[in-house]
């Protein structure tokens, strides 16, 4: 059984994107200090890319393109962040029971993800139990890509995660599209033509227009009933707002770490 | 003759002299599963034992790597970079990081053998 902890909400506004990357960041921070487990809900004031701590935006993203984008500190691939409902969990591997294992680990987190589909009446799957072939195969694009604990409806995968990991804190972040511009993507990442063919949003799959807020009071209420956790909603302590400045000025907005990796 | 050592957060050390080859070891590299990125430390870099001294990304989760002991870098496996599958085929050989002059000689004692270290692996697992 997982230890009974409090657990934070901060159901957060939509910014842009070297904000919301600071402010995850300084979360991941903020635990090593607090031990006091956090789920963030964030969206995207415009389209923004993000992508993978490991990726060279030089050869992923077209040099015309005129969408801002910033590297994470997370792993995986590229994507275009617009009408979306994200997600952040910084909290210990006892704090969820969860698994060491990369894979595990993930499957349990993603749990929560299934049961807010299953609210809005999506059957979601691991890609894991549906394909054989093609997973873990990289791909410039996140949403063209399945890993075994990717989610899969109707044979098209449906957002993506990615985690950090230090020490015993696993960090993980994920991306749940309400609505995917592709023509935004074709323009915007190399070699991601064909992703209409692979992945999915919300809107598409249920026929409607979603509705950003009523999304996050789902995520977060299918995070406590899967974990049989309680939530209780804050804000960002005042430490974690000076973080979060700090690492916006000294290395979200900074073209040396986005197209470098390299911190001031 | 080198000696063998683990660190708690799975590092393994081969100590010849005072040389150390470091990486990480089976049960890590079973955890962390498909590796497909490393970044490691230039030579000359100064590493204190505990402290991160890279990443490795597997699955889409980018993982710290911690030096099990103190000393100044002065080689690493650059073919690695570009063969990051090697640490899941070969964790012990193909799959080395880095070497380091040790700066401490007395770190190596707070560091487990293998015996410990398969014994603390396998409770943590469980």
């Amino acid at each position: 059984m997982a230890v009974q902890k409090n657990w934070r909400l901060i159901l957060d506004k939509k910014n842009d994107g070297y904000l919301n990357m600071a402010i995850d960041e300084a979360l991941l921070y903020s635990y090593l200090a607090t031990k006091l487990p956090t789920l963030r809900i964030y969206g995207w004031n415009r389209p923004f890319i993000s992508i993978g701590y490991n990726q060279d935006a030089r050869k992923i993203l077209k040099p015309e393109s005129k969408i801002p984008f910033v590297r994470r500190f997370t792993g995986g691939a590229a994507i275009l962040h617009d009408k979306e409902v994200t997600y952040s969990i910084t909290c210990s591997l006892e704090d969820l029971d969860l698994p060491r294992e990369v894979k595990k680990s993930y499957e349990k987190i993603c749990s929560f993800i299934k049961e807010f589909y299953k609210h809005l009446g999506l059957e979601a799957e691991f890609a894991k139990y549906l394909f054989s072939e093609n997973i873990g195969r990289y791909e410039n694009f996140c949403f063209s890509s399945y890993e075994h604990f990717d989610f899969v409806i109707n044979g098209k995968k449906i957002g993506g995660n990615a985690q950090r990991r230090k020490h015993n804190v696993i960090f993980q972040h994920g991306s749940i599209p309400q609505e995917i511009n592709f023509n935004m993507v074709y323009k915007t990442i190399n070699n991601s033509i064909g992703a209409a063919a692979k992945t999915s949003s919300l809107n598409d799959l249920l026929s409607h227009k979603t509705d950003f807020d009523k999304l996050l009071s789902l995520l977060s209420s299918s995070f406590e009933s899967c974990f049989n956790i309680k939530l209780f909603q804050s804000n960002l302590s005042r430490e974690e707002e000076a973080s979060s400045r700090m690492f916006l000025e000294k290395k979200y907005r900074q073209t040396h770490w986005n197209f470098e990796k390299k911190q001031v | 003759m080198a000696t063998l050592k683990f660190s708690k957060t799975h590092e393994w050390a081969k100590i010849d002299a005072n040389i150390a080859v470091i990486g990480i070891s089976d049960h890590a590299q079973k955890a962390l599963g498909d590796i497909v990125f490393i970044e490691l430390p230039k030579i000359g870099a100064k590493l204190k034992a505990n402290a991160q001294f890279g990443t490795i990304e597997s699955t889409k989760a980018a993982s710290e790597l911690y030096s099990p002991l103190s000393g100044e870098v002065t080689e690493i496996n650059k073919e690695l970079l570009n063969n990051p599958q090697w640490v899941n085929e070969s964790p012990f050989e193909r799959g080395w990081m880095i070497k380091i002059k040790v700066e401490n000689s007395n770190e190596p004692s707070s560091l487990m053998d293998e015996a410990v270290y398969k014994e603390f692996a396998a409770k943590e697992a469980h």
